[in-house]
């Protein structure tokens, strides 16, 4: 049986249809090409048409195709698990945090499907960048008459976030302090104030300086002063503004899902094919492998080709997921060449008679000793001396381990960071509101490919974005979707991007970790950058009530929600305190 | 009389007469020619990922038009053109512009928007479209993208701006072929298919639409196929009759004539912005919001009537403005206050085999102040949560003589508030009226919950809509727009 599917699990894939149609996992291929985007939407929702496509094959002998209308997709597939939270916090006048208890309940749909490690990534992210002294945290994940929700970018990590911002901007109204001044206040120290809620220490934290680099270029504090001049003076426009940060664990929390193959071929017309796990969403993923390709062997682009993820290739792979496709992927490409260069190097050390330290691949040809040789005519006589020139590679993550009975660990590798400052405008009116200048510095280590993590940024923040502001979903009392097409659910469109749209990559910040060519992952953080628009929002109209009471604005802030909570701030402007 | 449907794909003439009444344009190219360039996203239009070109010969001009391939039927394409992303590159197989463009600032990624967008793009650089920003929002407002958040894709489309404008494309040398092919397929005849799928007919003219109806009057009237499209895509219904409105070049008519604006029924909403502009100069930024350039370029203004939808843009505008509509039965015609049109929810003012000929706007008078506002959860391509148009007569004294206060969303049909309008005729206008008016609108309405709003937010925003209005336009209000930035720009005289 081979299956073509647009999944972001190939070997899932594999494993549910092997089992539907009780055959064993050697007789049934998956195979994607590419998909029209994935976002963690693939990672287990493809199974359902990869498994009703392959039933109707097996019965009917035919080849059979299983495509869903949109709104069926809609109404059938898992969204991200929507949350209600909980929190008290404890903190001094000075705006530190003492003590955070919060609980984390979310919608979980009909199927556990991956809600229990969703509501794990929600408590993991639950502190984003600040240190919590004292900390309970609790995740309540509900079993409800909707769809069975399921991963999206970010996976629980974006919600936990939204809720450490919730409290930092209590803290704010409370102190009457600037949120970023808590925000900075707060912070995981180098030194100390270093341990997160679940016990693992961050030994790289620089969310502080992050801040502080995008307060300056983005010249926050005067802008703030003079959007609340404006403000004072405009009677239905308010305009608000916010910076807030990010920290991301990357790893997956499941321990053994951190490992990743690969298979390179090198062809005797010194052509390269590399095969890895990952899947091709639109992220640029098998562009970076190629680079990595190209750059080991010292190739151009059209002599390195890369291949259709196909569980046939490289079996027992990880999702494509929680950003960490290149990381893994990566290391894998990496640990195959590697191999065959070895190969190579002790072929024509022997062959040439030099030192293999003096054999080098270079984009003029392989260096051996004084003489420079096109790789080709290395690969060919490596070739007619019986060397492979084929290998498979392996990578898993070192240093992880996770108990989930203790909740100690180091579950993640590292953290990725980076942090977002957003203005907009508030129509008093109908809640209708607009972003008016985003300022992005991000984290992507010693970038891969900085134009491909510029893109992840700006997409991923946009996407963030739409999440917080305008992408409601709606059910009807019988537990049916109402929002289930482009026509009622609204997702960003072009005029919804900031007109003044600043994306920068934080510079000279190679990974701490030996992660590929010191890069980081790029996937998911950046969506979380969409927060600093909710919380600009949330300024916006907090200045009907003078900015001394928080707005509580809970997402998503469509026009209704803003207006519901200016109404609400109107009203308690006037009650006694 | 003809029995099959003729146009050009790419360069490729194709007659074609074994197609059903409802073949969408994207079937027919995906599952028949194997063109799969053009993608399926939503199907109903609001998503652009379908988009393809079309160019016919309007009044001797070229026009070039982007669409939504997902609703628009097959026997739409008489007379036409189409290209789609595969009829791109050049001659020599280099990259159209544009193409080369999302290449080379990474506008795709996933790819699956891609086709779309640049078929939007296509069609922007082909109609003369500059690099300012606010027109290419315009001009892309029909196309979602998932991934990139537009960024890279708006400086493609400033490139490719750039570059039209120095080099030129292969379209432009390929002008004047067209424009021969095109005449030549303009045989002035009407069209009639019959076959086991059902009945097409393409009515050359007004008088042969209103002689079939006349016979048929349970066949589908087809405009732009931007509602009735969904019926067939959404909801599954078999059309098993349809006759075309825009096949009938009488009804193309678009003019100032008597004291008013005529906008025949053939009329998209396109070829009608610019009379609209100048005519109802606060019907502008509405309009551009009315679907997106796609939707734009095959929906009619009488189509957006004809529909009857409680949530059209369209009719709040009208109504404001006093508009007639003229409709036809057989040979015998009326006229109709556009507000009586619409009767209750599924029901209008439209005898079995009448059709709307066309809408009349009478100018407006030096007296009367008006404007529009479309709320929406999102800006663009967005359906109303609420519709509002108000025009307001004020005489020399200060004192308002007529109040227009007209709805869409808030009922189910587009309707007037009466009780507000009473409160506000034989007043000045000033805060006190203002406050009745707020007042008296809650009893006007008992808007329902639902998707795009709940009936807290309707009643709420209809008052605050009021408070917009007397601020933009009482003597006592700020005289200025009261809006977010870019939202809405307007100069009135």
């Amino acid at each position: 049986m081979r299956i073509c599917s647009s999944t972001q699990h190939p070997t899932e894939t594999q494993h549910m249809v092997a089992h539907i149609l009780d055959r064993p996992s050697n007789l049934v291929t998956v195979e994607v090409r590419r998909m029209g985007g994935g976002f963690g939407g693939k990672e287990t929702q493809a199974n359902a048409p990869a498994c009703l496509a392959a039933l109707a094959a097996e019965i009917t002998q035919r080849p059979a195709k299983c495509r869903l209308d949109r709104d069926d997709d809609m109404i059938m597939t898992g969204k991200r698990h929507d949350f209600v939270i909980d929190y008290d916090v404890g903190f001094d006048a000075q705006g530190h945090i003492q003590g955070v208890d919060m609980l984390l309940a979310a919608r979980c749909g009909w199927s556990a499907d991956l809600s229990g490690p969703v509501t794990d990534r929600a408590l993991f992210h639950a502190d984003n960048a600040y240190y919590y002294p004292d900390v309970r945290l609790r995740s309540e994940p509900f079993r409800t008459n909707t769809q069975s929700n399921t991963a999206f970018r970010g996976f629980g990590g974006p919600q936990g976030i939204a809720a450490a911002e919730r409290v930092i901007e209590e803290i704010a109204f409370a102190t009457g302090l600037d949120p970023l001044d808590v925000r900075l206040r707060n912070t995981y120290g180098r030194q100390d104030k270093n341990i997160t809620p679940y016990f693992m220490t961050v030994e790289d934290s620089i969310s502080r300086g992050i801040m502080e680099q995008l307060t300056e270029e983005c010249d926050y504090r005067k802008r703030r002063e003079e959007l609340r001049a404006f403000n004072r003076s405009s009677k239905y426009i308010r305009r608000g503004i916010a910076l807030t940060p990010v920290k991301f664990g990357i790893s997956f929390t499941a321990t053994h899902f951190n490992q990743a193959g690969a298979l390179v071929h090198v062809y005797t017309d010194g052509s390269v094919q590399v095969n890895h796990g990952g899947t091709e969403m639109g992220q640029g993923l098998h562009t970076k492998m190629v680079q990595i390709a190209m750059r080991e062997f010292g190739l151009p682009e059209n002599r390195v080709r890369i291949t259709a993820t196909t569980t046939g290739k490289v079996p027992n792979t990880s999702a494509t997921a929680a950003s960490s496709g290149a990381d893994l992927n990566g290391m894998a490409v990496l640990d195959a060449i590697s191999k065959i260069k070895e190969r190579l190097i002790s072929f024509a050390a022997t062959h040439w008679q030099v030192p293999e330290s003096t054999v080098h691949f270079g984009a003029n040809g392989v260096q051996v000793g004084d003489n420079c040789i096109p790789f080709v005519d290395v690969v060919k006589a490596a070739y007619m001396a019986r060397v492979s020139l084929s290998s498979s590679g392996f990578y898993k993550t070192p240093k992880i381990s996770w108990d989930p009975k203790t909740g100690r660990g180091r579950p993640f590798y590292y953290f990725a960071y980076g942090a977002a400052c957003a203005e907009v405008a508030v129509d008093l009116l109908t809640g209708e509101n607009r972003m008016e200048r985003v300022d992005i510095l991000h984290d992507a280590g010693q970038s891969l490919n900085p134009i491909l993590d510029i893109g992840q940024i700006e997409g991923g923040f946009i996407q963030g974005a739409g999440w917080l502001t305008m992408e409601e979903l709606v059910w009807d009392q019988t537990g049916r979707l109402r929002t289930h097409a482009p026509s009622t659910y609204k997702i960003p469109a072009c005029s919804d991007r900031p007109p003044i749209f600043n994306v920068k990559l934080l510079e000279n910040s190679p990974n701490q970790e030996e992660t590929i060519f010191r890069s980081k992952a790029v996937g998911e953080p950046p969506f979380v950058h969409g927060l600093a628009v909710l919380h600009a929002i949330s300024d916006a109209i907090a200045s009907i009530a003078d900015y001394r009471i928080c707005p509580q604005l809970d997402a998503p802030a469509t026009p209704e929600q803003i207006l519901r909570t200016v109404e609400r701030l109107k009203k308690q402007k006037d009650m006694p305190h | 009389m003809r029995h099959h449907i003729r146009f050009y794909l790419g360069q490729t003439l194709h007659e074609v007469s074994d197609l059903s009444p409802t073949h969408t344009v994207l079937d027919w190219l995906r599952d028949q020619k194997g063109l799969t360039g053009t993608k399926e996203g939503c199907n109903e239009g609001d998503c652009g990922a379908c988009t393809v070109m079309v160019v016919r010969l309007e009044n001797g001009q070229l026009t070039w038009r982007s669409v939504n391939a997902c609703i628009q039927f097959l026997w739409m394409l008489d007379g036409a053109q189409l290209f789609t992303v595969e009829h791109l590159q050049n001659p020599d197989g280099s990259l159209h512009p544009v193409q080369q463009a999302m290449v080379d600032l990474h506008g795709s990624q996933c790819g699956f928007c891609t086709p779309g967008f640049v078929m939007s793009m296509v069609a922007y650089v082909q109609n003369g479209g500059e690099d300012d920003p606010k027109a290419i929002n315009t001009a892309l407002a029909g196309n979602l993208c998932r991934c990139t958040g537009y960024a890279p894709i708006i400086r493609a489309m400033q490139q490719a701006c750039r570059i039209m404008v120095q080099q030129g494309n292969r379209f432009d040398v390929e002008k004047q072929d067209i424009i021969l092919r095109l005449s030549a397929l303009q045989d002035g005849s009407s069209v009639d298919i019959q076959n086991t799928h059902g009945r097409i007919t393409l009515p050359a003219n007004s008088d042969v639409l209103a002689a079939v109806y006349q016979e048929n009057p349970k066949a589908t009237l087809v405009a732009g196929a931007t509602d009735v499209g969904l019926w067939v895509t959404k909801h599954l219904r078999d059309l098993p009759h349809v006759i075309a409105v825009r096949s009938a070049k009488d009804l193309h008519k678009l003019e100032q004539r008597d004291g008013g604006l005529w906008i025949g029924a053939a009329v998209t909403y396109t070829q009608a912005l610019p009379a609209l502009a100048t005519h109802l100069p606060d019907a502008l930024e509405t309009i551009k919001r009315i679907g997106s350039t796609q939707v734009r370029n095959a929906a009619t203004v009488c189509g957006n009537i004809g529909n009857a939808s409680p949530i059209g843009d369209g009719p709040p505008l009208f109504i404001a403005a006093g508009a007639v509509l003229h409709l036809r039965q057989s040979d015998t015609r009326r006229q109709l206050s556009l507000e009586n049109y619409f009767v209750e929810y599924g029901k209008q003012d439209r005898q079995p085999a009448e059709f709307i000929e066309g809408i009349f706007i009478p100018d407006q008078s030096a007296q009367t102040v008006m404007r529009a506002y479309k709320v929406s959860k999102r800006f663009d391509q967005d359906i109303s949560a609420i519709m509002a148009a108000f025009a307001v007569s004020i005489n020399a004294d200060g004192e308002i003589t007529e109040a227009r206060l007209v709805f869409g969303g808030m009922a189910g049909i587009p309707c007037r508030a009466k009780m507000a309008e009473k409160a506000l005729v034989g007043q000045k206008w000033d805060m006190a009226a203002l406050e009745a008016a707020r007042k008296a609108i809650q009893d006007d309405f008992t808007p329902l919950t639902d998707m795009r709003g709940s009936a807290w937010y309707r009643s709420t925003v209809s008052a605050n809509l009021l408070t917009r209005f007397f601020e933009e336009t009482a003597p006592q209000g700020s005289a200025q727009p009261i809006c977010l930035e870019g939202w809405r720009e307007i100069s009135h005289a």
